[in-house]
């Protein structure tokens, strides 16, 4: 094991037994107070600190440290752009609902956000259906977490073994199922105050870290700008899990380059691996370098990206312009014979049924630099569409996550929730331009990684930039490399908390046995953490490629499902029970519903070039109007408890 | 009358009645003075959305125009876009020698001036909003009906210390000593 392993291990300790001892605490406070308000809403008492920093540990999930620099890794500036609604962040999703669904929430004795539901609408079926909706969610929110949970493990501690992932995953699961059962909500806010710390701190130590190693940022950006046309193959092996071995990097070194590489597989018996280049005129950069596949007696494709890479550096003239290197993965180092060799892409490459070729374009260096950014397929990345969905919805869909709503419902009085707006849009503001800085400018000092690998960015950025540093140099890198795991167990503590009070509060104790035991009700509200716990654990072993896409399918599923019923429930009067029924109905099946397609294999249904987020929140908005208005008006007893005196 | 019809009438007399006395309660509602933390809150979610509203315009028209290599106008896989509505806009795209980064910052312009100091406006109006705007409401009691037994608990335990702390001052007024009570 090296130095920087021991050091990062000790780190990891020592920030997991912190953990623990403040889950301890925590419990011994919840066996001297009521078990259901404190374990579910911390006794309805955070002060401004508390309040400020379980609020941003919440919302910044791995997400922030995971799937957003992953993005900046994959995109570079424009992410900057993607990020851009957090600096009103804070004023909208804590400042437009805040007050006033605490207000409620008291006036109610509500502890869910169901709870509140169910309260101002009167409606038993409002609750329960808050409560299914926020459990599906949830549970994709949570897979995507529990996987960059374990790929930190994997990769903080160079667990190089077989099932190195599904051990990592395991221990994560473990770790965070026990505290968040044994503590409950406070556990779950004293390690965000903690978690909180370690992120801010983590970013902070890291930006002058990264910005030395790198000449500074001035010249990563130029030499970013600079940088050759490169195009990253990321293709299927066997069965169709990407990542097995067969990504290959081309770098373009000549002046005729192509415009894009495409494999096609030759369906037919016995082909052999051909390439088909026409360079044309050094202006033309419109043809693609074409490599036709080599296939077996029954036209099964037994290409390696080997083969591929032997095929170009013997082609005339791709040998001249093309060099093919492997990316982060598949240039592991492995012991053949006693030596140290890079693994290489062994993997061989694997068509669905009716695919027959895969497109990579070359990216240039200005994509980087300006908007929009391709994927490596070349589909633009951030368009016009997806600046105005993106900047909506932080900002808007941010205001209804129950996870932090709830956190809402828990301070103490409107003082602690002024200040902790001023301290959350300090804090973002530190965390979130500076994870630009780092990322970009520790790409050109990174390896080169594929989409599936680039959630790994952050992660190589603290471990590779500081392990030839001097020693408290490795602590503060290991100090970082616990920040992203802070901001998983973070969010993860949260969302398990949540299942687990839909489950006992909303749909056991208001449903199903009203008088349920306190002694009974806190038996089932640590099986129901530890349940959902295994199950996402389960989920977690095959996960999607890009968590940031599961985070936001859940989070804005979320905002289609609560913004309106929620808002409109606090702030209009007219609001009828079914016009909130039929918002969060129409909210949560447009987001599915359009989202539908990517779990085909398909592309998203962004109608207009607009996110199916926004259309969701569309949808539920003008459902909660015109349902309302057509039903109303509104129970006046309803009216006079919630806006009267 | 048949009787269906009677029970229809009945039935319609009590609509009626229910409707009737509902509008009065209304009406009677609309008499009594509107929860003030409601009023409050509503006005400060106004100014919120205004802020957004304003930071959404000039953030997102800023770097769609300084900050793009090109502007895509074509219909995606579903349908027309709103790149289309907006058009081509090929004066605007940028290419890589027209990068400039100011004070050696190593940030593209277009970020800085469209992203950084919009953002450091948004921090201070944040500040402006929560010193001068926002109101320090009462958030009000607890129901203590409905559930929330911890606070019940809470209650009954502070009762139960106050309770002690008037019979420790009574007995320390009746021994000549000093109250506890303003």
């Amino acid at each position: 094991m090296t130095e920087t392993s021991v050091i990062t291990m000790v780190v990891f300790v020592v920030y997991i037994l912190g953990v623990f001892v403040l889950a301890g605490l925590s419990h011994r406070l919840l066996s001297e107070k009521s078990f259901l308000s404190e374990y579910f809403l911390g006794s309805r008492g955070l002060g401004t600190w508390a309040l400020a920093f379980t609020f941003a540990a919440t919302s910044a999930s791995g997400g922030s440290f995971g799937g957003y620099p992953s993005l900046i890794y994959s995109y570079g500036w424009i992410l900057a752009l993607w990020i851009a609604s957090y600096m009103i962040v804070p004023l909208c999703t804590m400042g437009v609902m805040g007050k006033r669904l605490n207000q409620v929430a008291r006036k109610t004795g509500a502890i869910t956000i169901p709870d509140v539901l169910r309260d101002r609408f009167e409606s038993p079926a409002m609750g329960i259906m808050a409560s299914g909706i926020i459990v599906f969610f949830t549970v994709c929110f949570l897979i995507a977490q529990f996987k960059l949970g374990a790929l930190i493990l994997e990769d903080t501690f160079n667990l190089g073994f077989a099932h190195a992932y599904e051990i990592s995953l395991l221990v994560f699961a473990v770790v965070v199922v026990f505290y968040t059962s044994y503590g409950g909500f406070r556990a779950v806010v004293w390690t965000d105050v903690m978690q909180g710390v370690v992120m801010g701190l983590g970013v902070l130590v890291l930006v002058p870290i990264v910005l030395h190693k790198s000449g500074g940022l001035e010249k990563a950006t130029r030499s970013l700008s600079e940088q050759v046309p490169m195009a990253i193959t990321s293709v299927p092996g066997p069965g169709g899990s990407k990542g097995t071995w067969n990504d290959l990097v081309y770098r373009g070194i000549g002046t005729a380059l192509p415009a894009g590489i495409v494999y096609t597989h030759p369906e037919c018996a016995n082909a052999p691996l051909t390439i088909h280049w026409s360079p044309g005129t050094p202006t033309e950069t419109t043809s693609d370098v074409e490599i036709e596949m080599a296939t077996d007696d029954t036209g099964e494709v037994v290409t390696t990206g080997n083969d591929i890479v032997q095929a170009v550096e013997m082609h005339a003239e791709l040998s001249q312009i093309l060099q093919v290197e492997f990316p982060f993965k598949n240039d592991q180092q492995v012991m053949v014979k006693g030596q140290r060799v890079s693994k290489g892409a062994t993997g061989v490459i694997w068509f669905p049924e009716g695919k027959t070729e895969y497109r990579f374009v070359m990216r240039t260096g200005n994509d980087l630099i300006f908007g929009p950014g391709h994927t490596n397929t070349g589909t633009p990345f951030h368009t016009l569409g997806m600046i105005l969905s993106f900047f909506t919805m932080w900002a808007i869909t941010g205001m209804a996550q129950p996870s932090t709503m709830v956190r809402l419902m828990a301070f103490n009085e409107s003082k602690t929730l002024n200040r902790a707006i001023i301290t959350v849009t300090i804090y973002f503001a530190l965390i979130y331009l500076p994870l630009i800085a780092i990322v970009m400018a520790a790409r050109s000092v990174l390896p080169i990684l594929t989409p599936e690998d680039s959630d790994r960015a952050i992660v190589l950025v603290a471990t590779r930039l500081v392990s030839d540093m001097g020693i408290p140099y490795q602590i503060l890198g290991a100090i970082f490399i616990a920040a992203p795991f802070a901001a998983v167990m973070s969010t993860v503590d949260s969302m398990l908390l949540l299942i687990s009070s839909c489950a006992v509060r909303d749909v056991y104790q208001r449903s199903i046995n009203p008088a349920v035991s306190q002694r009974t009700m806190t038996t089932i509200s640590y099986a129901t953490t530890a349940i959902a716990g295994v199950l996402i654990t389960i989920a977690a072993l095959r996960p999607p490629d890009f968590l940031q896409k599961l985070i936001i399918f859940g989070a804005g599923g979320f905002a289609a499902s609560f913004l309106f019923p929620t808002l409109l429930g606090l702030y209009w009067k007219s609001m009828t029970r079914q016009g909130a029924l039929a918002a969060m109905l129409g909210g949560f099946a447009t987001t599915v519903g359009l989202f539908m397609p990517t779990w085909f294999g398909r592309t998203r249904v962004d109608i207009g070039g607009l996110h199916p987020n926004v259309w969701g929140l569309i949808v539920s908005c003008l459902l909660a109007v015109i349902v309302s208005k057509m039903v109303g008006p509104a129970p006046s007893h309803l009216v006079k408890r919630y806006f009267y005196r | 009358m048949s009787p269906p019809e009677n029970s229809k009438l009945a039935a319609g007399n009590s609509n009626r009645m229910a409707s009737s006395s509902e509008w009065v309660e209304q009406q009677s509602s609309l008499l009594r003075v509107e929860d003030p933390l409601y009023r409050h809150a509503l006005g400060e979610a106004k100014i919120i959305l205004s802020i957004w509203i304003v930071a959404l315009l000039v953030t997102c028209t800023y770097c769609y125009l300084y900050g793009y290599a090109s502007h895509p106008s074509q219909p995606s896989a579903w349908g027309p876009t709103i790149n289309q509505w907006v058009g081509p806009l090929k004066s605007f795209d940028r290419d890589p020698a027209s990068l400039t980064t100011p004070w050696g910052l190593g940030i593209p312009k277009w970020v800085l001036v469209g992203i950084v100091i919009p953002w450091s406006f948004c921090i201070l109006a944040t500040i402006w909003f929560c010193l001068f705007v926002f109101h320090d409401d009462d958030l009000g009691d607890i129901n203590l009906e409905e559930g929330d037994d911890l606070v019940k608990n809470d209650l009954v335990n502070k009762i139960k210390e106050k309770d002690s702390t008037d019979e420790t001052s009574t007995r320390n007024v009746q021994q000549g000593g000093g109250t506890l009570h303003d």
